[in-house]
């Protein structure tokens, strides 16, 4: 089971977004996407009518979760950062974000305007030990997320059980 | 309490001298860092802002060097020290016009501070005498790094330490050095050198007042960009580049003495005949004055022995410090003239002038 991104309660909404491609996906419990005022009805409706397909994908997804209750998926295209409530049309006023996660959800429109002010656009710097391997982690269990797509289409669900096993003990250990 | 002691005692950086030539007062790094998914402080509400201040301030207090270290929330502070702090560079304006949840630790010795919820939820700075930027970053990637192990930092490896405002991304450093360059900017060669900075990305700011007037020829030189290059890489081009500008500000000097020696001395000589006769001295033309006649010194035209205490003497002379030593009561712009006035009389006074060799 999934817990909520803010408050770490059950997660029972889930959010995507798709960038160039990529995927960003959020949980969220009931509570917090209600105060960040993601459970608009017409907001759903809305996001239904443009993105079909996205439901749709995500409800086949959605079977790859066999042990668990499956949680009940809705999604949207986020216009607000998921953690923080910060909406693009305030960083047009301030110049300012509203949080880290910020730079992910509104990558697309963010990243045009930093290699306007910065001479480059990756970083070259000192690395945070403890968030590198934060990152790498995070990195390794979507590549694993990836796989277990794969194994499950092809039917191998030997190969799917275990890989949802070492997932979710990646899971578990880089949350404490 | 805790004020007075830190407000009696300046720090050495700010007070002695490093530099014989007189030219590069301090050196400074300031590095930006926030808590990762955690709202920006712009932008966090008032109850958040506060469980911020909790979380940043516990793990600094557990900081080597926070040992003992100052701790000051703006909404306990009066105007006036905060105007102090700021004036003493331990504390930036824009921190000093936020409210609640916001404030400074600084370290004993004055060298290290960290602003809490400024523009972002952590600003590490280190101050050096001199110039010393790779002492400074040892000294300041050390803190960061400590900090680092208690505080899940903002971080991704594309853009770096994520800050609040895109123009900080990456290292999230910004290096500066103060420097004295009366040489440079009286033979006109400063449109030359702000060229050079601006190929090296580098900016050079007036240090008191706006734009790029340099009041007192003082000027801060500091990195535009955080995005691309390593910190050592950002500071070992800062440090050529300054070690650079001090060779030519002190040929400049000597041109100046070569060239023109009756003129310099007379414009040394006036300078010190006004500083130690005025009894009305508003702060720009002190700042001036006070340019020529460290020029003065740093050449031998003065005893030189001034030059140990100069800056400590130019922080007495800002308004906060003045006000300082006064009653309560509000002082106008008028009464602080006077007062610099005498500031400057009695530490100039225990000098004589000795320009006919
Ligand atoms: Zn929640
Ligand atoms: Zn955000």
């Amino acid at each position: 089971m999934n817990k909520c991104e803010i408050c770490s309660a059950p997660a029972t909404v889930y959010l995507t977004q798709i960038i160039n491609g990529k995927s960003s996906k959020y949980y969220l419990c009931n509570k917090c996407a209600q105060e960040k005022g993601l459970l608009d009805p017409s907001a759903f409706d809305l996001a239904e009518k443009i993105f079909p397909s996205l439901q749709q994908s995500m409800e086949s997804q959605d079977t790859t979760q066999v042990s668990h209750q499956a949680p009940p998926v809705q999604s949207l295209p986020l216009t607000t950062c998921p953690v923080c409530s910060f909406t693009l049309e305030k960083y047009k006023n301030v110049g300012r974000l509203g949080c880290s996660e910020c730079y992910r959800v509104f990558a697309e429109e963010i990243l045009p305007i930093v290699e306007q002010i910065q001479p480059a656009a990756e970083h070259h710097g000192k690395k945070p030990v403890h968030a590198d391997i934060r990152e790498t982690q995070q990195k390794s269990i979507q590549q694993l997320e990836q796989e277990l797509k794969v194994a499950i289409s092809a039917e191998n669900y030997s190969k799917a059980a275990q890989l949802r096993d070492l997932i979710k003990s990646l899971k578990e250990s880089s949350q404490t | 309490m805790l004020m007075e002691q830190l407000l009696n005692t300046p720090a050495k950086w700010m007070t002695t001298s490093q530099d014989d030539r007189d030219i590069v007062l301090t050196s400074r790094i300031r590095l930006a860092r926030n808590i990762d998914k955690t709202p920006f402080p712009g932008w966090a509400t008032r109850q958040e802002r506060a469980k911020i201040w909790e979380q940043a301030t516990d793990a600094a207090r557990t900081l080597t060097a926070m040992k003992g270290a100052y701790c000051f929330e703006l909404s306990n502070m009066e105007q006036q020290n905060k105007q102090l702090l700021v004036e003493r560079h331990l504390i930036s304006r824009e921190l000093a016009a936020r409210g609640d949840s916001s404030g400074v630790m600084i370290s004993k010795n004055q060298q290290s501070s960290i602003m809490f919820n400024e523009e972002d939820h952590f600003r590490i700075q280190a101050i050096y005498p001199g110039l010393q930027l790779k002492r400074a970053w040892t000294g300041i990637t050390k803190i960061d790094s400590e900090l680092e192990s208690k505080i899940p930092y903002a971080y991704n490896s594309q853009l770096g330490y994520l800050t609040a405002c895109p123009s900080n991304l990456g290292t999230g450093m910004r290096a500066s050095a103060m420097l004295h360059l009366p040489g440079l900017i009286i033979t006109e060669q400063m449109n030359k050198v702000m060229q050079a900075a601006h190929q090296l990305n580098m900016t050079i700011r007036g240090l008191y007042g706006e734009g790029t007037e340099a009041t007192g020829n003082l000027v801060q030189i500091s990195n535009q960009s955080t995005l691309g290059e390593t910190e050592p890489t950002i500071i070992e081009q800062m440090n050529r580049f300054i070690s650079d500008l001090c060779h030519q500000e002190w040929n400049a000097r000597k041109q100046l003495l070569k060239g023109a020696p009756l003129t310099l001395k007379d414009r040394v000589g006036r300078a010190f005949g006004i500083l130690t006769n005025a009894s009305i001295l508003p702060t720009k033309e002190a700042l001036g004055l006070i340019s020529f006649v460290r020029l003065g010194a740093s050449l031998k035209m003065l005893d030189p022995g001034l030059l140990k205490e100069i800056n400590s003497l130019i922080l007495e002379l800002q308004p906060a410090h003045i006000q300082r030593n006064q009653s309560s009561q509000p002082l106008t712009s008028e009464t602080r003239d006077i007062l610099r006035a005498d500031i400057v009389r009695k530490y100039l006074g225990r000098f004589s002038l000795t320009i006919n060799d």
